[in-house]
């Protein structure tokens, strides 16, 4: 089955076996999930991967287009890493994204809860998932 | 009336794994739930990154000791989607007998454990006699009853003999009357449909919202099953339904799980019909720079893994995403507006006990947190 992905700010969407890769600016990336939410009955994030990428932190967004993997990437500058957060879209990301923002140091806006999920509170200011975290 | 905060684990004397809770409480009743984790965190995701791609198999099968060959199956495809290298026929009938033996094993340690938690210990005993079979299958094919050290990039290690087969008709046969007694036994005592009908309740909607997966999902009415729709290892060629339950209680995702067990034998003894050729392929061990992502339905429910690949020989990033991880958010649902009673049935495997817990934090209306001791109260 081929999905036929057009949305706006996303271009080059790619292909590999069942499951989709596109590049998202972190501007239209909530547009983006609303549009695969209300246009092609997506209702399930499988996860939130951060990937310390050198210059940058790539944020992944996993989410599931009928039965396919759609894997939006979002590029956040090291320095200043924010992103807002999808939790009221996906109630299930709540948790992935507390994990991104104590193991990648990304500063998710808006988040229902925040606080940390995996490291204790006694654990020094760094973040274990960069490349020069731990 | 007071709000409590009432603390639960990370050590506790009924629970098994260490995870801490904190219910907010107000007369009972429990109006909220906060989660900690990490109290088992070893670091793996970031261990994954200085080892190479064939000694991360290893390291996959290490996260956990139950799903531990789901996890190298599940590394394997991911990484053989990053080479794009497909797999023999083979290959992916006997890593889906191993799966299924796996789910078979894993559905009957927790069987035993939740009949243990509801002080139905001559169940436990049973259940735990029987996993027996299943784990004496998996040591003649691997060699090993835990991490079975049977996958590898691109295939499986040894191929599966023809008199591993004839044993594994023999075991199925020994065990499905087991588990048919099992369903019987569960199904039909009044003790634990006292403790489990209509506790625990997820509904539907909430289900899909906190996106759950696994016979969680699949007790609540949900049909998502990724042997049915994911199109990996060899489910594609098999006949099954993915089991669904609508009612969304603790009985629910018992029945949905008994139910697999048996959907298991069947799939094995489908898959034991195994077609010819090789097994394995040769595997590149460097990588080109790309990424993937591999999913697939384990005992607890969807794992998911995302590789990105950098041209050298280890990854740049391994991202795993645990059933039991993605469930946790429907916890709460689970929960709140329940009581205090219900958090040892709803979570199966806990009893907790007021009397244990030496301290309670009192919210007081202006939000100052005040510690109350035992000897206080």
């Amino acid at each position: 089955m081929v999905i036929k992905l057009s949305l706006k700010g996303i271009a080059d969407v790619r292909q590999e076996g069942r499951n989709y890769f596109a590049a998202c600016p972190a501007a239209s990336l909530r547009k983006a999930l609303a549009r695969l939410i209300a246009d092609f009955d997506c209702d399930f994030i499988n996860s939130i991967s951060g990937v310390d990428a050198g210059a940058s932190i790539d944020v992944v967004y996993h989410v599931t287009v009928k039965g396919a993997v759609v894997s939006l990437t979002v590029t956040l500058p090291k320095l200043k890493p924010e992103v807002e957060s999808v939790s009221d879209l996906f109630p299930g990301a709540a948790l992935f994204e507390r994990e991104l923002m104590e193991m990648l140091g990304v500063k998710v806006l808006n988040h229902p809860t925040g606080g940390r999920l995996f490291l204790p509170d006694s654990f020094p200011n760094v973040h274990p998932l960069r490349k020069d975290g731990a | 009336l007071h709000e409590f905060i009432f603390p639960f684990g990370p050590q506790h004397p009924a629970l098994k794994e260490p995870v801490h809770f904190k219910f907010e409480i107000e007369d009972e009743v429990i109006k909220g739930v906060s989660i900690r984790l990490g109290y088992a965190h070893r670091g793996i995701e970031k261990a994954f990154e200085s080892r190479d791609y064939i000694k991360n198999i290893y390291l996959s099968e290490r996260i956990c000791g139950i799903c531990s060959f789901s996890h190298s199956t599940t590394y394997a495809m991911t990484v053989e989607f990053l080479a794009d290298v497909s797999v023999p026929k083979r290959a992916d009938y006997i890593r889906t007998i191993l799966l299924e033996l796996g789910r078979l094993q894993s559905h009957m340690l927790w069987l035993g454990i939740a009949a243990h938690e509801i002080g139905f210990d001559t169940l436990f005993m049973y259940a735990w006699r029987d996993r027996e079979l299943v784990l004496s299958a998996i040591e003649k094919i691997c060699g090993a009853r835990i991490h079975y050290g049977y996958n590898c990039l691109g295939g499986v290690k040894r191929d599966l003999p023809g008199s591993a087969i004839v044993e594994l008709r023999s075991m199925l046969s020994a065990l499905r009357p087991r588990v048919l007694e099992h369903i019987a036994m569960f199904g039909n005592d009044s003790t634990v449909a006292a403790r489990c009908k209509g506790v625990g309740v997820l509904s539907e909607a909430d289900a899909k919202r906190f996106c759950a997966v696994g016979p969680t999902a699949r007790a609540s009415g949900v049909p998502s099953d990724l042997r049915a729709t994911g199109h990996y290892t060899a489910y594609d060629d098999l006949d099954f339904a993915p089991v669904v339950e609508k009612e969304g209680d603790v009985f629910a995702r018992v029945v949905v799980r008994l139910k697999e067990m048996l959907q298991s034998c069947d799939l094995i003894e489908q898959a034991l019909d195994l077609p010819g050729g090789p097994f394995k392929v040769i595997f590149p061990r460097r990588m080109k720079r790309a990424e993937a992502v591999g999913h697939a339905e384990v005992p607890r429910g969807e794992l998911f893994y995302y590789i990105r690949s950098n041209a050298t020989f280890t990854p740049e990033r391994v991202k795993v995403r645990t059933p039991t991880y993605a469930n946790f958010s429907s916890v709460e649902s689970m929960l709140v507006g329940h009581t205090i009673a219900e958090i040892p049935i709803v979570f199966a495997s806990i009893d907790p006990c007021m009397s244990c817990t030496d301290r309670v934090t009192l919210v007081g209306p202006s939000g100052n947190e005040r510690i109350v001791r035992g000897e206080d109260l």
